[in-house]
């Protein structure tokens, strides 16, 4: 079976064709299907045709080194280059309709760099299952595509009422890790409760779950009938490959076996797991839609850290359930840290220092501020990258090292996102890095809001920001259980001045 | 890439052929600009001999639209293969340019 190659070619047009056919042919023995096929190698001729046409001096010979790699039920393919990064001041329309108005038979014959880069990126964002452009500062820039197989899915399950009726005489038996054998079980047990809707899709595809699983960025628990059918998921998950937190989720229990106490075991069962794990903290996207999960979390020691508006989209739903919502879901991240510091010196900003003190006081550690005195001057390039998570249209930014151009960058990536039409954007910020730290009250300006800290998520102490994408919330639809939680729910609704009134 | 064009019921039908990719762009908007500037009361791409369609090749398609909105002529592409269609309807552009299995769906 293929697993992986990497590719050097020049900068040079004529080695573009002979790339897109070894990629072909990889994805040929993969299970992708023809469109899929298709999707990736299009997005690989595009982009390579635009990077090597327009981001490369014309006398310069340079290498662009290309990874394909197997993954589970899909593939990815990674470009790395020296090129010219992007221009962040490129004027970046949000729809088609506002393309169309930039759009010009003369400012395509004048070779519009610009425009042809943020309408390419539109379009491939658009082909792919992920498409990620990351500027490594002096180390050059990387682009990220991935498309995943459609036919590594689950096949349709039957009709629910011939499977509870074999199950209805059955009984919950017992709680273990998951066999080879469950690995499908699971995804039945997903796609009967939630159809295609879950926000996680690697739900739905066994491959897929069985290497998350290999690898340890999933460790499941199941709950088991007395005829080995698999009737409870829970589990830890690694938000990234190389985290030092977990987060646990992906709680269900199949509805023919209700009452019978499947979904408190699994929860107790979960944080053992997570308390004698060797991760710095583990936590939960706790959705405000009910505060079923946010009440477990507070029962077992955790405490609320932020609020991420509108994280999860509308459309999550329960089969036969018809409460769809009526705004994209937020989610509180609850926190607990299984091996952090007591006490810790960090950069705050002014405005919200009392507030970041109070999320860190709830998991029980004292933030001394660090003076200004400190700081220091900043004459490094700025080093960030950035994601869009397509199955829940959001986008992650990091800001991994700040320079004279980050806001400038940070600008410039916002709109791109923006233009690909997803709905919220994320992003982190190091508390440790004081001119990262001077920076939010420009990026506030810019339209970023407050939304908490997230311990040891990309950063050891990271500060998140939140920009919301031309949409409106009602907070009043968001449910806060803890007091903290309340109070943290009021302070980021009174800095939306977009906010959805009750009136509207 | 070529480019032919003919005229079929009083409709200008223009054929380009090959990749309509950033090299080739900007010379297919060239004449498409100029094929628009004679006014033709409609005017349809035959899409059917086109192989790759870049995002630069959207650009031209787009261009041709909003010229064509802006002067009253009925425009619109045809013929696309499975693969071209799936970036032109992937990508959201059939909302805003009209797009038909078939010349004659396209006259019709």
């Amino acid at each position: 079976m293929y697993e992986t190659s990497k590719i050097i070619i020049h900068n040079n047009l004529d080695s573009i064709e002979p790339v897109v056919e070894y990629v072909r042919s990889v994805a040929n023995q993969l299970e992708l299907n023809a469109k899929e096929k298709h999707r990736i190698c299009y997005a690989l001729e595009e982009s390579l045709q635009n990077s090597i046409l327009n981001d490369f001096e014309p006398d310069d010979l340079e290498e662009i080194v290309i990874a394909v790699n197997r993954i589970a039920s899909g593939l990815q393919i990674v470009i790395s280059d020296n090129g010219i990064p992007k221009n962040p001041f490129a004027k970046t329309p949000k729809s088609i309709e506002e393309i169309a108005s930039d759009v010009t038979f003369e400012s395509i014959a004048q070779g519009d760099v610009d425009q042809m880069s943020v309408i390419s990126d539109f379009v491939i964002h658009k082909m792919l299952d992920r498409y990620t452009y990351t500027n490594k500062g002096k180390s050059g820039r990387s682009v990220e595509m991935l498309i995943y197989a459609s036919n590594g899915r689950i096949n349709h399950e039957q009709d629910p009422s011939i499977q509870d009726s074999l199950y209805k005489e059955e009984k919950f038996s017992s709680i273990r890790e998951p066999l080879s054998s469950d690995i499908t079980g699971i995804s039945r047990l997903f796609y009967k409760s939630y159809g295609y809707s879950y926000v996680n899709d690697v739900v739905y595809y066994p491959e897929r779950l069985a290497e998350s699983l290999k690898k340890g960025n999933l460790q499941s628990v199941l709950a088991i009938s007395e005829g080995e059918k698999t009737i409870g998921h829970i589990a830890l998950m690694k938000p990234y490959a190389d985290a030092k937190i977990t987060e646990w989720g992906m709680a269900i229990s199949d509805p023919a076996f209700r009452g019978q106490g499947i979904m408190s075991q699994l929860i107790e069962t979960i944080m053992e797991r997570a308390v004698d794990s060797l991760y710095r903290g583990v936590f939960s996207h706790s959705v405000t839609n009910h505060e079923f999960t946010q009440k477990i979390c507070k029962s077992h020691g955790f405490s609320d850290v932020a609020l991420l508006v509108g994280y999860a989209g509308s459309e999550l739903s329960f089969k036969k359930i018809t409460n769809e919502l009526t705004q994209r879901e937020s989610t509180i991240i609850s926190f607990k840290p299984l091996d952090f510091a007591k006490e810790i010196e960090l950069f705050l900003p002014n405005k919200h220092a009392e507030m970041i003190k109070k999320l860190y006081s709830g998991i029980g550690v004292k933030i001394i501020e660090k003076s200004s005195v400190e700081k220091q001057t900043n004459a490094s390039l700025t080093e960030l990258s950035d994601s869009i998570v397509s199955a829940i249209n959001i986008a992650e930014i990091i800001l991994n090292k700040t320079g004279s151009d980050t806001l400038e960058q940070i600008q410039g990536i916002t709109k791109k996102i923006c233009i690909a039409k997803v709905d919220i954007i994320y992003l982190l910020i190091n508390l440790e890095d004081c001119n990262a730290v001077e920076l939010i009250e420009r990026l506030e300006e810019m339209g970023y809001l407050f939304a908490g800290i997230f311990p040891h998520y990309h950063h050891e102490n990271t500060l998140v920001l939140q920009y919301l994408n031309n949409l409106k919330f009602d907070y009043n639809q968001i449910q806060s259980h803890t007091p903290l939680a309340k109070e943290l729910k009021n302070y980021v609704q009174s800095l939306d001045s977009n906010q959805l009134k009750e009136k509207e | 890439m070529e480019v032919s064009s003919y005229d079929e019921n009083n409709t200008l039908i223009v054929v380009p052929s090959g990749k309509l990719d950033t090299l080739n762009a900007p010379e297919f908007g060239k004449i498409l600009s100029n094929l628009l500037n004679e006014k033709p009361s409609a005017c349809f791409l035959d899409m059917s001999k086109v192989s790759f369609l870049a995002s630069s090749g959207l650009q031209v398609l787009l261009a041709g639209a909003k010229i064509s909105k802006r002067d009253g002529i009925n425009f619109g592409v045809f013929g696309m293969d499975e693969m071209v269609e799936d970036v032109f309807i992937m990508s959201g552009f059939n909302n805003f340019i009209p797009s038909f299995v078939s010349k004659e769906e396209a006259l019709a």
